[in-house]
């Protein structure tokens, strides 16, 4: 089971980055995470530039990773309450075609971490909404990690086992949806 | 060399920041309650017969969050308005004893510039003398307060149904006073 792992923050010390690693280490059995790092290389959505042969190679690979993966897992900081830009856009990218998107029917469940006391708790709703309206097969939870700067260990691991609990719950729920689907 | 246990509050004492903390708790999220607490606290203690009068001052931009945004957003006028409104003060009206160390102190709290009327809670005990030989004495209160009295009015609704912070702040303080020669 392949699970892609995307980051909502392109900063090289990403919470969010570092959120998707301790959830890789979180997984069941069978479950590997892939961190998806081209979302820089991603180009601002231009729907003249929307036809497969002028894709450019951020866009392709972009969709390549989605496709490829059983099942999406997003980590997202909150700017301004709402999703950070760069993030949407490749999303946007991904939900073209609207018919046969890559997200399409694929599960998708959304964390978050800011350094805050939210945990980027409205951007985790806006991207699931997002997700939602693209076709995905949402898992309808949150995991908000607030004061994120003080969440993780020199090692990258989380330091409180109730938020590892909690992490590991989630990514087993997303990992449930992909197997149902796989099996289905 | 033998030492009597000192058996009045009589006097002015000043506080041992060392040993001393002011701290608050509210909810937020709905489920899980926020705690810290402020570096720079400042109280009085003075006793005259039967009177004890207790005050305090805090400032807000002590507050113990290093996290520029959050920290940002808390200074804010959404929050403390520290610009305008430094600091967090408390003056005792009323200091009442109860059996077994307890007592009950009401007051005057004044936050952002606005002073509500606030019943506090907790123990008192002392004094006793300490290894130094200093008289001691402990004042431990709580308090509940509606931060929207005070104008701290910020919250917003959670995706999921509640709001984001709650209104009711527990605040609490653990002060150790140390005699004053007369």
């Amino acid at each position: 089971m392949r699970i892609l792992g995307i980051s909502g923050s392109l900063r090289k010390d990403s919470h969010n980055t570092a959120l998707l690693r301790a959830a890789a280490e979180l997984l069941p059995p069978g479950a590997q995470l892939e961190l998806f790092d081209g979302l820089r290389d991603v180009p601002p959505y231009d729907a003249d530039e929307d036809v497969p042969e002028l894709h450019a190679p951020g866009v392709v690979a972009l969709k390549e990773a989605i496709e490829r993966a059983d099942a999406v897992l997003i980590s997202t900081p909150e700017y301004n309450h709402s999703i950070p830009g760069v993030l949407k856009n490749a999303l946007d990218w991904a939900s073209r075609p609207v018919a046969d998107n890559v997200l399409r029917g694929k599960p998708a469940a959304v964390i978050g971490a800011s350094t805050g006391l939210f945990g980027a708790v409205w951007a985790q709703a806006e991207v699931r909404k997002v997700l939602g309206a693209i076709g995905a097969e949402v898992v309808d939870r949150e995991l908000p990690v607030m004061q994120a700067h003080a969440q993780f260990d020199e090692y990258g691991n989380l330091r409180e086992e109730d938020l590892r609990d909690q992490l590991a719950e989630h990514v087993a729920a997303l990992v449930e949806a992909a197997a149902k689907k796989v099996a289905a | 060399m033998s030492t009597t246990a000192p058996s009045t509050l009589e006097g002015t004492w000043a506080l041992d920041k060392l040993h001393s903390t002011a701290s608050f708790a509210v909810k937020h999220m709905v489920v899980s309650t926020f705690r810290t607490s402020f570096k720079d606290i400042d109280a009085t203690f003075a006793a005259e017969g039967d009177a004890i009068i207790l005050t305090g001052t805090v400032p807000a931009e002590s507050i113990d969050i290093d996290q520029p945004d959050f920290r940002g957003h808390l200074m804010s006028a959404e929050f403390f308005d520290v610009a305008n409104t430094p600091n967090i003060e408390f003056r005792s009206t009323s200091v009442r004893r109860g059996a077994d160390d307890a007592v009950q102190v009401e007051g005057e709290l004044t936050v952002k510039g606005i002073t509500q009327p606030v019943t506090a809670t907790g123990t008192l005990i002392g004094p006793v003398a300490d290894v130094g030989g200093n008289d001691r004495v402990g004042v431990e209160l709580e308090a509940v307060v509606d931060r929207s009295l005070y104008d701290l009015k910020w919250n917003a609704p959670l995706p999921k149904g509640g709001e984001a912070l709650g209104k009711q702040v527990t605040l609490s303080v653990h002060l150790e006073f140390i005699r004053q020669e007369a």
